[in-house]
């Protein structure tokens, strides 16, 4: 009898059972989580990297119903992929909680306006509100004249600063108490590592924490990705093809965290789990209680209701730490055209020694 | 760096302002005399740092407290044990302590507060003459004198296993990390005996072997003290391996042990409250203690060891580059975090004393709440929290639900795949890990261990049970004397 020869559409290669997700047994492993060394199918791969973000926001009560939520949107992919997933979960598991997207405009051009670009597509591909806030407009000065003025360095720092209380004013703006980051675990092993490196002791215990509010600050931030991995939220992003914007922010870190960044890599390299595991040694850090010292560890107690005399922002200092920031740029500003008389000589009242004054401010 | 320093002999001594300096350290220059004196002095500092370590190192006399004969023996129990491992460090805590004891010796006439009985040990047949060789070529010259102060014992850490009263199979589940053991009482289910390489050579990467490697030693040096009734062992380590270790720590998880590792206060409760652990280099620099060893003539004695001559006047010109050709790759994480430090020292010469003195800072762990602090079968390490819990809790186990034919169809290939693995297996690893998931008890492994085992290819590890047995089975030593061939 003649058996006609299948039909070489309907011919399949059979796939080595060796070659299987080892999760469902039934699909091509095309992922290696760096994790726990599985190798997973891509559909498992959504399902475990979703699932996992909602288990952290449920088993640490990040949300109540009926919040309003601001996702700090910068069109990068942490930040895409957060906005994403944030809308999926919400509507999947019914958090009933409110999304908007907030960016800020630091005025970084060819940086901020092609993500901003991207933000503004995400929001009509998400169908979620957008906010978006200029330094321009918040502190009348733009990034480029701050790195002008403050010198390439220090800018990732300043960035940091003015950034943060940038969402924080426009949050407040909006009336939200809730801002939600793209902060992911790569981010927060570094802060680990950094600190120690730096013997940033009273940061140390809280390295790890998901959920952080800064001084004199009514506006709660939260962490969903503090267990994602960098490379998951890339492949996230990159096989559901979402949109977001690739280019990393201009301004170099400074110097020493460069250094700790490329300690970190090396590692990863070598034990890929290594990001979770220095996550799972930062929770465990506690401080010795200093002998002898009671009396230093008096409790300075912020009062609510102290207001920046500038610019009327909450604050715990007379004067909000942007406001201080600004001032310093005010000052370099003048002092660098005298300096344009006098070179050689060192600079005492540089934006590097107001950076130090801000940053003992911030414990 | 070297430019600045070649012409050496425009250089003189910060100190005595006599000699020529030869080592330029913190920003000053040394003659080779005073530089000793100055590593010295900050080793005899620790050794003085409280009541504990100075009733052990002083030279006790009749006073209100004590009689002579108590004076007398209190100066004869006050016994050390220093783990050499003929690296820089612990050859240069050994050169200091012969010369506190010649010290005492001339100063209390023939008195010494205390003695010492240097612990060597190896697990490779092949390394065993070149240690019997440097041994005695080190009495020879250096510890004449002192022979019946100082004392060389060899052990075989081989022993590991042989020494072990009860072994434990302990398997990791994948689906849970939870970890199983079973007690493997009668060993027969082992076919033939198990030795340390064997089990070294499941580690898939340098990192592990070389963990385990450093505990097997670690315990062997331990239980030595515990069995011989030592009121401390003086750990070599510098500032910068003290704070590779603490970076090496975190990055491996096992942050939670960072407090009990650097805890000189209290007695090492993992072996009954018997002695403490003391690092008398911790405020001296990797590199100063490379140029005290090189310019005191230690380095003809250093085994699988380079040293760096970054402090030195005079370079060595050896060729460092060889070290350099590992590849990053084959780094263990401990390397890797030296390197760092090695590289970093130049620039930012203040972040190894910072890493260290902020590990310092750290207390022990709180516990998790409804959990009761354990310890781990593997390391002895505290359990403050339960690790399997904490990993189930941030990773999904399950997969996407199977959808079409061919997915189950893939699926049931895999069941028989697997069905058949497991019939066809002898009694071998795969059949007792099975065997032990199905009929173990639950066990507690720390953070560490548990990713450890995850890198394992079976998953699993056969290892001694930890128990008072275990401690007080003897560890054989052989004493090393100057006439070896
Ligand atoms: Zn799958
Ligand atoms: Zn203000
Ligand atoms: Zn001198
Ligand atoms: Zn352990």
């Amino acid at each position: 009898m003649f058996t006609a020869p299948s039909d070489p559409v309907n011919v399949r290669k059979e796939l080595k059972v060796t070659q299987l997700c080892e999760l469902c047994h039934s699909r091509k492993a095309i992922i290696r989580r760096p994790k726990n060394l599985q190798k997973i199918c891509k559909l498992c791969f959504f399902h475990v990297f979703e699932t996992e973000i909602h288990e952290t926001i449920v088993s640490n009560d990040l949300f109540y119903r009926g919040e309003r939520v601001a996702v700090g949107a910068s069109g990068g992919k942490d930040s895409t992929v957060l906005a994403y997933v944030l809308k999926l979960l919400n509507e999947r598991h019914d958090y009933g909680i409110e999304i908007v997207l907030l960016s800020i405009d630091e005025g970084i051009v060819g940086y901020r306006d092609d993500s901003l670009a991207t933000v503004k597509r995400n929001q009509q591909q998400y169908q979620l509100p957008l906010e978006i806030f200029s330094y321009q407009d918040l502190y009348d000065w733009t990034m480029d004249d701050i790195v002008e003025t403050a010198g390439i360095r220090n800018s990732c720092t300043y960035c940091g600063v003015l950034r943060r209380q940038a969402l924080d004013r426009g949050a407040a703006k909006l009336e939200i108490k809730h801002v939600v980051t793209g902060h992911n675990a790569d981010d927060m092993a570094e802060t680990v590592l950094m600190n120690i490196l730096r013997g940033d002791v009273a940061r140390l215990e809280k390295s790890t924490s998901i959920m952080t509010s800064s001084t004199g600050s009514p506006i709660k931030r939260s962490k969903p990705f503090k267990y994602c991995y960098q490379k998951e939220i890339v492949l996230y992003a990159h096989y559901k093809k979402l949109d977001y914007f690739s280019t990393e922010c201009t301004y170099a870190p400074e110097a020493f965290r460069g250094t700790a960044r490329e300690l970190m890599k090396n590692f990863e390299a070598i034990r890929p789990s290594c990001i979770i595991d220095i996550i799972a040694s930062g929770e465990s850090f506690v401080l010795k209680q200093k002998m002898g010292k009671q009396n230093k560890k008096k409790i300075i107690t912020y009062n609510d209701g102290n207001r920046c005399e500038r610019c009327g922002y909450l604050s715990s200092n007379k004067i909000c730490k942007a406001c201080m920031l600004l001032e310093g740029l005010e000052k370099s500003r003048a002092q660098i055209k005298i300096q344009v008389q006098v070179p050689g000589e060192p600079q005492q009242e540089g934006p590097a020694k107001v950076l130090r004054t801000l940053e003992r401010l911030t414990f | 760096m070297s430019d600045s320093h070649s012409h050496s002999d425009i250089l003189l001594c910060q100190r005595c302002n006599k000699n020529h300096a030869s080592v330029i350290s913190r920003k000053e220059k040394f003659c080779t005399d005073c530089f000793r004196n100055f590593v010295s002095l900050k080793q005899r500092k620790q050794m003085m740092s409280d009541q504990y370590y100075q009733d052990i190192f002083k030279v006790m006399y009749k006073d209100k407290l004590r009689s002579e004969q108590d004076a007398h023996l209190q100066n004869l129990n006050s016994k050390i044990l220093v783990p050499l491992s003929f690296g820089s460090s612990s050859l240069v805590m050994l050169d200091i302590l012969n010369d506190t004891l010649l010290e005492q010796s001339i100063t209390h006439r023939g008195k010494t507060g205390f003695t010492v009985d240097v612990i060597i040990c190896f697990h490779d047949e092949q390394i065993q003459n070149q240690i019997k060789e440097n041994v005695s070529k080190l009495i020879n010259a250096k510890y004449k004198e002192n022979n019946q102060k100082i004392k060389f014992h060899l052990v075989d850490i081989n022993q590991f296993f042989d020494n072990s009263p009860h072994l434990q199979s302990l398997v990791l589940q994948e689906t849970d990390f939870l970890i199983k053991s079973l007690n493997l009482k009668d060993q027969s289910i082992i076919e033939k005996k198990l030795t340390l390489s064997e089990i070294l050579d499941q580690c898939s990467d340098r990192s592990t072997y070389q963990d385990l490697l450093a505990f097997v030693t670690k315990h062997a040096i331990k239980k030595y003290a515990f069995q011989h009734d030592f009121k401390a062992i003086l750990w070599g380590h510098s500032m910068t391996r003290l704070a590779d270790e603490v970076i090496s720590l975190i990055v491996k998880g096992r942050g939670s042990a960072i407090s009990s590792s650097l805890n000189t206060d209290d007695f090492d409760e993992n072996y009954g409250n018997k002695f403490k652990n003391l690092y008398p280099l911790k405020d001296i620099l990797l590199t100063e203690i490379d140029a005290y060893c090189y310019n005191s003539g230690l380095h003809n004695y250093l085994i699988n060891y380079n040293i760096q001559d970054a402090l030195l006047v005079n370079k060595i010109n050896q060729n460092t580059d060889k070290i350099q050709t590992n590849s990053l790759k084959n780094k263990t994480i401990n390397e890797l975090a030296r390197n760092y430090f090695e590289v970093i020292e130049g620039d930012y010469s203040n972040v190894i004393s910072t890493v260290v003195r902020t590990g310092d800072k750290l207390a022990e762990p709180k516990s998790q709440e409804n959990f009761k602090i354990s310890k781990c079968n593997l390391c002895m390490q505290k359990i403050y929290s339960d690790p399997s819990q904490w990993i189930t809790s941030i990773t999904e186990n399950k997969g996407h639900p199977l959808e079409t034919d061919e997915e189950k169809e893939n699926y049931q290939r895999w069941k028989n795949y697997n069905n058949d693995k497991l019939k066809n297996s002898e009694m071998d690893f795969f059949r007792l890990n099975e065997f032990v998931k199905e009929n173990g008890s639950k066990a507690c492994l720390c953070y560490g261990c548990t990713i450890t085992l995850n890198t394992f290819k079976d998953k699993s590890v056969v290892w001694p049970v930890h128990d008072d047995k275990e401690l007080n089975s003897v560890l054989e030593d052989y004493v090393l004397t100057d006439h070896e061939e």
